[in-house]
Parts: structure tokens; C-alpha cells; sequence
């Protein structure tokens, strides 16, 4: 038996819109994990680069790709299996988080997903390991992806985790899986674990992160160049409450802040501890800039029109001073060139390039973005 | 464990392991069974025939 080339693979495939990252290759967005398997089997045997791709609203993240095929997620659209009494959510990789919210409204769920970013893809959601405002009083989206389907990049097909909440059997290759970037494979298909949504929701502006103390658990705390605002969620007696014990200005609701857009962005990740000065530090080096500093997590988004190397590198420097993170979301393509998009880099390189080996052999799977360019 | 995970689960798994433990020193067997690779399948297959 001889095994397929990739171009006849790619031929039986349904074609995609591809990108403008990689303008001329080949493109293609298959519709079942064997499919994605078959494709990237081949691509092991041929040493071919793959990017992998969802609506590609997060591609800024490290080094650039530069791939011989495209691998889209978009003809992955099913959602398998919504248990609301298990509170579990299974769906296919390409089914966005725009979808996902319609699915969980019928019962008043939510799988706490970016607030901001409808279009994009869960599949695209895990892979980059992001989280929403929320987590906060949820926690990270890592710790609720309890099952995986990953196309490893020699072309298996695993299965990891369960939709089980409370399965602990083997490895866990599901949070291994989140905020891989597509190094390790194609995560094909994610279990979510849900939660109940809030009865109650309202949003406080207030002068200071400090003023939200009298809220037990706010869903967030988050700061701008403008004020703070609280956001709550609970039960009716629980919400109205804290809005009578916070002194600010209250409106039903949850009304999130504009994610700071521009075309620099970075997010910076603080100890919880040292966000305030991390904040001040913003305001005065870019005094122009749009961040949201999310108070008891340590996360800043940043936006800006334009940003100076040196800027940059002065952020950075204080970020991984204080063992936190500045990483670049997007950036053009000139200041790319001359600003390294992770930073330093993690301690115990070798053990990264043996966990991606374990995986993708050969270093087929969005080759070179990682830290270390793995 | 091979109850729950198919073999090539089971062998990626197995391939995670030896990322962190390449000598198998480690609680040898406490987690995946013995003979968790796809090679060690394929030598089943080969002792057979």
C-alpha cells in the first residue's frame, strides 16, 4: 500500500478562504478529525510546514509561520454533545464562541469564554489559552477543558481528558493542549465544563479598584485610562447588595469595555501583587494607549496606534522583573522584526523541544512560533 | 486504562512520559501499562505470526 502525497490529499478536501498571512498556499477545511489526520500524516511524511488557522482573529501571537498548507478549522462546525445536567458542552474545533453562547443560552449556561471575541473559533480559543474577564471569580479556561480531540502532527488522532467533570484518568493532555498554538497538533474537538449563569448582573463605576472590597467574588475588576469598573453576577439579594455597599455609579448588566484595539498590542501578565504599579507605569509611557488591567488576576491588555521599541522593551523589562510577561497579540510587521514577541524564554527548553517531539516529530505544526522557535 | 483510552491514546501518553522521564525510571507502570507503545503492540502482533 502506498500512502497518499499531500497534494492528492489536499485535492479531496474542501478548500478554504485561507489567509492573508500566507497568501499562496494551499488551503483547505476539512470536515472530521480523520481528514485533519490524513493531512497532516502526509505533511509528516513530506516535511511540509502547516499553519494551523481558525477565523484567525488571534494570529498575532509569536513568531511569524511561514507554511506550505493551511489548515483551517472553519469546516469543523458541529456541536457534538450539550449535556446541561452535566453542565458539559462538546464541540467541534471551528464552532465559535458567538456559537457556543447561543447553544448555552437556551438554559442559561456559559462555558466563561473571552467576552470579546465572538468570532472566534473555541478551537483557535484553547489553542492560544485565553481567557475572559471572568476569570476572576472562574478561573482560567485551561482548568475547564476536560476533554480533547488533537490531531498530532504525524497525523493521529488522540483522545484525552473525558466529559466526565471529575474524570482524573492519565495524563492531562487537555490542559497540555491549551495554549499550545497549534505546536503540538490540531485540536479538533473540546469538552467544556460549564457553569450556571448569573440571575443577576451589574456593573459599578467606581474611582478606584480598592472601592470593589465589599463584593465577596466581583466576575471582575477591571481598570482603564478612564476609571475602574466592578462587574457582578449572583443571585438578586447578593448582586443588589454589594451595589448598595460599593460606592460608585451602578447600572444593570454587564457592560465590558472595549477591547483595546489598535495595531500594537500586547498583553502583559503581572503577580496580582504588582498590577498597580505595572498600571502606572503604562500611564506614564503611553500616556495615549488603551489597556484593561484586570485587578486579582494581573492581566493588562494593551492597545496603541503606535509604540516605540524602546517603550516596549522598558514594559517588558519591569514585567519579567517582577516574573510576569509582556507578549506581543499583534504588531506590525516592521516592528515585529526588531522586538522579540514572547521574551525571555522559559527555563527547560529542552524539556519544551521533547514535549513537542512527543507530538509532532518531525516539527511540521505551526513551526516556529513557540518561544525558542520550536 | 485500556478500558478508557484507545491504543494510540494510550502510546501518546506513553510518548508524553518519556518527554520528562526518557529513561523510564520513574514509578515504572504506576500510570500507563506496561507496554503502553504502539512499537510494543507491533511486537505482539510479530510474536504471534
Amino acid at each position: 500500500v502506498t500512502s497518499p502525497t499531500l497534494s492528492s490529499v489536499l485535492d479531496n478536501l474542501p478548500h478554504a478562504a485561507g489567509t492573508d498571512l500566507a497568501p499562496d498556499v494551499p488551503a483547505v477545511a476539512p470536515a472530521t478529525a480523520e481528514d485533519v489526520a490524513a493531512v497532516m500524516a502526509a505533511a509528516t511524511r513530506e516535511g511540509a510546514r502547516v499553519m494551523v488557522l481558525g477565523t484567525g482573529t488571534h494570529q498575532g501571537y509569536g513568531y511569524p509561520v511561514a507554511p506550505d498548507v493551511v489548515v483551517a478549522t472553519t469546516g469543523l462546525t458541529k456541536v457534538v454533545d450539550y449535556e446541561p445536567d452535566d453542565l458539559t458542552l462538546t464541540v467541534q474545533a471551528g464552532v465559535t464562541l458567538d456559537e457556543v453562547a447561543a447553544v448555552l443560552a437556551t438554559e442559561g449556561q456559559t462555558a466563561v469564554l473571552p467576552e470579546d471575541a465572538g468570532t472566534a473559533t473555541t478551537g483557535g480559543v484553547v489553542a492560544a489559552g485565553l481567557s475572559g474577564w471572568r476569570r476572576r471569580r472562574y478561573g482560567p479556561t485551561r482548568d475547564r477543558v476536560i476533554e480533547v480531540e488533537l490531531v498530532t502532527g504525524d497525523g493521529r488522532v488522540v483522545h484525552a481528558g473525558g466529559r466526565v467533570v471529575k474524570n482524573v484518568t492519565g495524563y492531562d493532555i487537555s490542559r497540555l493542549a491549551t495554549g499550545s498554538l497549534g505546536s503540538l497538533g490540531i485540536i479538533t474537538m473540546v469538552t467544556f465544563k460549564l457553569w450556571p449563569g448569573s440571575s443577576h448582573t451589574a456593573t459599578i463605576r467606581v474611582d478606584a479598584p480598592a472601592a470593589a472590597a465589599p463584593a465577596f467574588r466581583p466576575l471582575a475588576v477591571l481598570e482603564e485610562q478612564a476609571g475602574v469598573r466592578v462587574l457582578l453576577g449572583g443571585t438578586d439579594r447578593e448582586v443588589a447588595g454589594y451595589v448598595d455597599a460599593i460606592d460608585g455609579k451602578a447600572s444593570e448588566g454587564l457592560d465590558w469595555p472595549d477591547p483595546p484595539s489598535g495595531a500594537y498590542q500586547f498583553v502583559m501578565r503581572l503577580p496580582a501583587a504588582t498590577l498597580a504599579a505595572g498600571v502606572a507605569l503604562i500611564r506614564e509611557l503611553l500616556p495615549d494607549a488603551a489597556f484593561v488591567a484586570a485587578h486579582g488576576v494581573g492581566d493588562v491588555r494593551i492597545g496603541a496606534d503606535h509604540v516605540e521599541p524602546d517603550v516596549a522593551a522598558e514594559l517588558r523589562s519591569f514585567a519579567e522583573k517582577h516574573l510576569g510577561s509582556l507578549v506581543v497579540a499583534d504588531v506590525p510587521d516592521e516592528f515585529r522584526a526588531g522586538f522579540d514577541p514572547w521574551g525571555a524564554l522559559p527555563d527547560a527548553m529542552d524539556l519544551q523541544r521533547r514535549v513537542k517531539a512527543a507530538f509532532d516529530p518531525l516539527g511540521v505544526c505551526n513551526p516556529g512560533r513557540l518561544p525558542g522557535r520550536l | 486504562m485500556d478500558l478508557v483510552f484507545s491504543p494510540i491514546d494510550l502510546d501518546a501518553q506513553a510518548r508524553l512520559r518519556e518527554a520528562f522521564d526518557p529513561d523510564g525510571l520513574l514509578n515504572p507502570g504506576k500510570i500507563l501499562p506496561e507496554g503502553s507503545r504502539c512499537y510494543d503492540f507491533d511486537a505482539v502482533a510479530n510474536l504471534a505470526s
